[in-house]
């Protein structure tokens, strides 16, 4: 299967490709890795008459630590990341969430804007054109119905990035741009829960740059990914924890974003308002896991019936908690 | 017009712009050596190095290779002399219906170069992206082993 013609141009610069962005408006597509992008022109999914590549944007390819935190320009590769000491050693659950997505040959092309940007999945919509026409266009493909639901009246495509969840736990911001402004704005602002338009980009705008914030001593996280087989895999469901330690062993901060779960990574706010100066234990542990299971949204359109994801979602939390504890421990130690 | 260094001669050819990389191997250079399987990324027949690096050239678009260095299993080595790893596959019985074997072998050359000893994990995760429906991976990972073993006698 082939893919569809289009022109496709190789920018040189930001301002450049800011420029094309506005010109060819609804007829230009991003292409970072292309690593989904790809996937998306063979099924059909999107038909652009141009393709901007964004390679040549040199000047978005680095990754630097200040005092405020790390900050990573949107066309470094996850292998890049995957091998960068400073990450490896200053954030090893950033670093072991990004070895589970997919698998190297993809690593070594994919970039991390790229998988911020993600359009969401379901399994009526990512299928070939033929496979599509055998039972007529959903919601998102201009048709009347959601198949992923009974008589679905909004789109259930599912956010399947690994590294958002994580990213937004852990209060990163993103900056985008377009020829006319730039804006920062949190990570958590940057999704709109609409599975047919899961990100507020405009069509003339690119994001530039991720900004993760220093972690203060005492705090801890982690990610927690379901998937059926080791590789290769979207997540089934992932749970991404930051916990803050207190005084006593207690629990000062925390926060969980479960992703592949709904339309956008979804923040379990419950989670806040119950604990501050509970001790961590198997009760509170038990909690959590019960408000992260009531958050998630799974639907049935996938390899894993709903029910049991949502379970796996509550499994998940207990074990990504413990393992964010654990890392305030060695920390405090430290 | 697109350059690039293709098994290490420089070459310059023609190509439309939403061809990919796997394309423009099998149906314009005649280099039918990688294999289409899946064309979405998720079974590596299609693998090849791209500045040493596997990835896979189902998802390249080939004017991204414009300057830069490719290698595919017709670059490895030839009936006359096989590459060490293709000596091993041979040996191993790593080689079934043989579909997936020049993307393992790619993975697996990658890996070397970078990395001449790698643990059995190592290789394991190198050639992750290598869907093998034949063999239940095992021959292909002894026969992976058995190189890097060779190698370390060399050095030592
Ligand atoms: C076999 C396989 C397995 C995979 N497994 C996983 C997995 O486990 N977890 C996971 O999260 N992903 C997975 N992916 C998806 C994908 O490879 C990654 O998410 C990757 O990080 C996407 O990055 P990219 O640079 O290749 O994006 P591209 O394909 O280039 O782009 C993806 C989308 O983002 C847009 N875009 C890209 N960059 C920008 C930018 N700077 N500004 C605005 N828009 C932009 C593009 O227009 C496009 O719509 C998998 C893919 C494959 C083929
Ligand atoms: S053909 Fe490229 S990964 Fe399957
Ligand atoms: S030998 Fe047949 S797929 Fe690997």
């Amino acid at each position: 299967m082939n893919l569809p013609q289009f022109e496709f141009i190789q920018p040189r610069s930001v301002e450049e490709t800011c420029d094309l962005l506005k010109k060819h408006g609804e007829e230009a597509t991003l292409l970072a890795g292309g690593t989904a992008l790809i996937v998306y022109l063979r099924y059909r999914l999107k038909k652009p008459k141009v393709v901007i590549g964004l390679k040549g944007l040199t000047g978005l390819n680095y990754l630097s630590q200040q005092k405020e935190g790390l900050t990573i320009g949107s066309m470094v590769t996850l292998e890049t990341l995957e091998r960068s000491p400073m990450i490896f050693h200053g954030y090893p659950p950033l670093n072991s969430a990004i070895q589970q997505i997919a698998v190297p040959p993809v690593r070594n092309q994919a970039t991390l804007g790229g998988n911020i940007c993600l359009e969401n999945r379901c399994i009526f919509y990512n299928q070939s054109e033929f496979w599509r026409k055998t039972q007529g266009p959903c919601l998102r493909l201009g048709g009347g119905v959601c198949y992923a639901v009974e008589k679905g009246k909004r789109c259930q495509a599912v956010y399947s990035g690994d590294l958002a969840p994580l990213l937004i736990a852990l209060n990163a911001k993103v900056k985008i741009l377009s020829a006319q402004r730039e804006r920062t704005l949190p990570l958590a602002d940057f999704f709109t829960g609409r599975g047919e338009k899961p990100n507020i980009l405009n069509q003339d705008e690119l994001l530039t740059e991720i900004q993760i914030p220093l972690t203060e001593p005492g705090v801890g996280y982690a990610y927690e990914k379901l998937r059926v087989r080791e590789g290769m895999e979207f997540p089934m469901a992932g749970v991404a924890v930051r916990i803050k330690r207190g005084e006593n062993g207690t629990i000062e901060q925390i926060k969980i974003v479960l992703g592949a779960v709904g339309t956008a990574p979804i923040e379990v706010t419950k989670a806040s308002d119950l604990l501050v100066g509970q001790k961590f234990d198997d009760k509170i542990l038990e909690e959590f896991s019960n408000q992260a299971m009531e958050a998630a949204r799974p639907v049935g359109n996938q390899i894993m019936n709903s029910e049991y994801r949502r379970k796996m979602v509550g499994v998940l939390t207990k074990r990504a908690l413990r393992r964010a504890w654990a890392m305030t421990e060695k920390r405090e130690s430290s | 017009m697109i350059r690039f260094i293709l098994n290490g001669r420089e070459i310059e050819v023609e190509v439309p712009p939403h061809w990919t990389l796997l394309r423009l191997l099998r149906e314009r250079l005649e280099l039918k050596g990688t294999k289409e399987g899946c064309g979405i990324g998720e079974c590596g027949a299609c693998t090849v190095l791209l500045d040493g690096m596997p990835v896979n050239s189902c998802l390249v678009l080939a004017p991204k290779v414009e300057g830069r260095r490719v290698e595919t299993i017709e670059g490895i080595g030839n009936k006359e002399s096989l590459h060490p790893l293709q000596k091993s596959f041979i040996e191993f019985g790593a080689v079934q219906c043989g579909f997936c074997t020049p993307g393992v072998l790619m993975s697996a050359k990658s890996l070397l170069e970078r990395n001449p000893h790698p643990t059995r994990e190592e290789i394991k995760e190198a050639i992750s992206g290598n869907l093998c429906r034949c063999t239940g991976y095992q021959q292909i990972i002894e026969a992976i082993e058995a190189v890097v073993n060779h190698l370390k006698r060399e050095t030592i």
